[in-house]
């Protein structure tokens, strides 16, 4: 390596270090037993489902020409377990447990997000 | 004569590049954005990139694209790979030209470039449900930037091994 590689990537990587400091700085505190969070579905930017994280479910997400995508919700998190996407990378992005976390299905246009956690917040369960 | 051994040498490193890619298929790491993986074929393209030169580098890394994206993924995500592809190697390409840099800043460069593209499509999804954008600069960002510069480097380790061992002679041109 040259040295000015070093100098290149050296700077590249601590800027990006103090960014990620930043945005774990300003992380909310992940609320310990799961209650006031909700796990939220949304497809092409629609959201279709909203559901608590601290209730064990199943839920089968899409259809034929949507894409299919299992979700389970179990022991306060949330993770995909079966999906018919080329790539597989919701599944491959395991479990989510606090709020702000996501796993995104790409092909199928699928974002299910980690919601609430904050009394103020309006959720309203469908 | 020549000409057929231009093709011969293009079609094996074709066939290592896309052998990579599908070696990474089989390996499942969780990198948070779809599509964002170690970059294994990097080193091929790296390879040709030094070896031979931008023409036969983009050609071999669109062609492993497409063979990949046929076998392992649909055409939605086709798009996206081919970006990422795209736009890292014109990086890599620029970064190499300016003189400055050894193989493993251009590796590295490339490797942040391919995953800050990936991020940029996802990132429209993602906003599109709600994400926040400060979350997205703050964590996603940063996250897959050192990602692209550990995997930019340990393929620049590889490839170098490559560039130094294999000389390709003028009369395999
Ligand atoms: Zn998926």
């Amino acid at each position: 390596m040259k040295k000015k590689d070093i100098i290149l990537l050296g700077t590249v990587f601590l800027i990006a270090l103090i960014l990620l400091g930043i945005g774990l700085m300003i992380k909310k505190a992940p609320a310990g037993d799961g209650s006031g969070l909700y796990v939220c579905i949304y497809r092409d930017g629609k959201q279709f489902g909203i559901y608590p994280l601290n209730e064990d479910n199943t839920l089968q997400l899409g259809s034929e020409t949507e894409g299919r995508n299992s979700l389970v919700i179990k022991n306060r998190s949330a993770y995909v377990s079966e999906a018919d996407c080329p790539g597989q990378d919701c599944i491959h992005m395991g479990r989510i447990d606090e709020s702000g976390e996501e796993i995104i299905c790409l092909p199928h246009k699928l974002v299910i997000r980690i919601e609430g956690g904050e009394p103020s917040m309006d959720v309203t369960v469908r | 004569m020549k000409k057929n051994r231009y093709v011969a040498y293009m079609g094996l490193l074709l066939a290592a590049a896309v052998l990579l890619g599908y070696v990474e298929a089989l390996i499942p790491i969780d990198l948070m954005i779809p599509g964002v993986k170690l970059g294994l074929a990097n080193c091929a393209i790296l390879f040709v990139l030094y070896s031979f030169g931008l023409k036969e580098a983009l050609i071999i890394s669109l062609l492993r694209t497409l063979i990949i994206g046929f076998i392992f993924t649909s055409p939605a995500m086709l798009i996206y790979s081919i970006s990422g592809t795209a736009v890292s190697l014109l990086i890599m390409a620029i970064i190499k030209k300016s003189g400055h840099f050894s193989v493993f800043a251009v590796s590295a460069c490339g490797g942040i470039s391919h995953n800050i593209t990936q991020l940029i499509i996802a990132g429209f999804v993602m906003l599109n449900a709600g994400a926040g954008l400060l979350r997205i600069l703050t964590f996603y960002l940063p996250v897959l930037v050192m990602a692209g510069i550990i995997t930019g480097l340990l393929n620049a380790f590889f490839a170098n091994i490559l560039i130094k061992r294999i000389s390709v002679h003028s009369d395999m041109l």
